[in-house]
């Protein structure tokens, strides 16, 4: 879901959710898979530097598009496992990669004129899946359900906090 | 070789996978088989080589009456005529068409959707937001060693009671620093 509060939401909600079940999942690491929901987005620095233009200075076939792909995210993600200290490589590494992950599967979502999607997959596979079209990225509305959820699962940990975690 | 050493080089590396990654992406062509249909970049410097294939593009509404739309690529920007565009749009609008292109060079719109400018600047700020939010929580439990790059702070810092005691002229107490 295109803008980047709603994948950060979605993110902080399956990190929150997941943290009942693991112990180690601090507040801490939910903003590392909140980070990882921003990392297909990086493809917006065509913005900055337009894809063609990039091509043309360049003098060679290239597309940030790339980025947004499961290959673009997965080499992206390895960029951040690698800036952290070692001993939570792992963690962090699961963590942006979910991060990631839901924002590349909330995008598949996304309302195109084509019917067709992105090539998520890609360079696995270069289909375009097809797309529910269940938004626009300037739509509110997923915002909103993002945040529903979010708060949910927010008062959900806060109780179970109180409790002692027990179910 | 050092840590640090060890972890500039593997980013190094890694921008360069990244950047061949880019670069192979780049030099794939449109393949309407797997839904990558020709796009702006495709069709803008040569239209005359996609008349009878289906397209998907945008770009701003110009004119409204027929629908033109300023098709950008590049540096470069080029008007097309959009015809059979069943919904209303404003000038100003972002249409998104999917379409066949004619021999005219206009194209045919088999669906399309507008998108008014208000809708992208609320995109935009509220993805602001979000990023601000984020690095925020990022410098509150996650610090900066230049020896073993990030680690998570044994106690996050509260940055209002923190800037409070600042003001306050107390001492303050960062386990981490």
């Amino acid at each position: 879901m295109p803008d980047l509060l709603s994948h950060a939401l979605i993110a902080y909600a399956l990190a929150t959710a997941l943290s009942w079940r693991l112990r180690w999942l601090s507040p801490a690491y939910v903003t590392v898979a909140m980070a990882g929901a921003f990392v297909p987005d990086l493809v917006k620095i065509s913005l900055v530097v337009d894809s063609d233009v990039a091509a043309t200075a360049l003098g060679i076939p290239f597309e940030w598009s790339a980025l947004h792909t499961l290959g673009g995210s997965a080499v992206s993600v390895a960029v951040g496992v690698v800036l952290v200290t070692d001993r939570e490589r792992r963690r962090v590494a699961a963590l942006l990669g979910m991060g990631a992950a839901s924002h590349l599967l909330a995008d598949a979502f996304l309302l195109n004129p084509s019917g067709r999607s992105y090539a998520v997959l890609w360079p696995i596979s270069r289909l375009h899946p097809p797309t529910p079209g269940l938004y626009l990225s300037t739509d509110p509305e997923p915002t909103v359900v993002a945040a529903l959820v979010a708060l949910g699962v927010f008062v959900v940990s806060r109780i179970r906090d109180r409790t002692g975690g027990q179910e | 070789m050092g840590q640090a050493l060890q972890q500039a080089v593997a980013v190094v590396v890694l921008l360069g996978v990244l950047f061949g990654l880019c670069v192979w992406f780049g030099s794939l062509a449109p393949d309407p088989t797997v839904g990558a249909y020709p796009d702006a970049s495709d069709i803008g410097p040569s239209p005359a080589e996609y008349v009878g294939t289906d397209v998907e593009i945008g770009g701003r509404v110009v004119a409204t009456d027929p629908v033109v739309i300023e098709l950008s690529y590049g540096t470069a920007s080029r008007r097309v005529t959009v015809t059979d565009v069943s919904h209303p749009v404003a000038e100003g609008d972002t249409l998104r068409v999917f379409g066949t292109v004619r021999e005219s060079g206009a194209v045919r719109a088999t669906n399309s959707f507008a998108v008014s400018p208000a809708g992208a600047l609320y995109t935009y700020s509220i993805s602001f937001l979000a990023g601000l939010w984020v690095l925020a929580r990022l410098a509150t439990q996650w610090r900066f060693d230049p020896a073993r790059g990030l680690v998570r702070r044994t106690t996050p810092r509260r940055p209002v009671r923190w800037l409070r005691r600042r003001f306050a002229h107390e001492e303050v107490t960062d386990s981490d620093a």
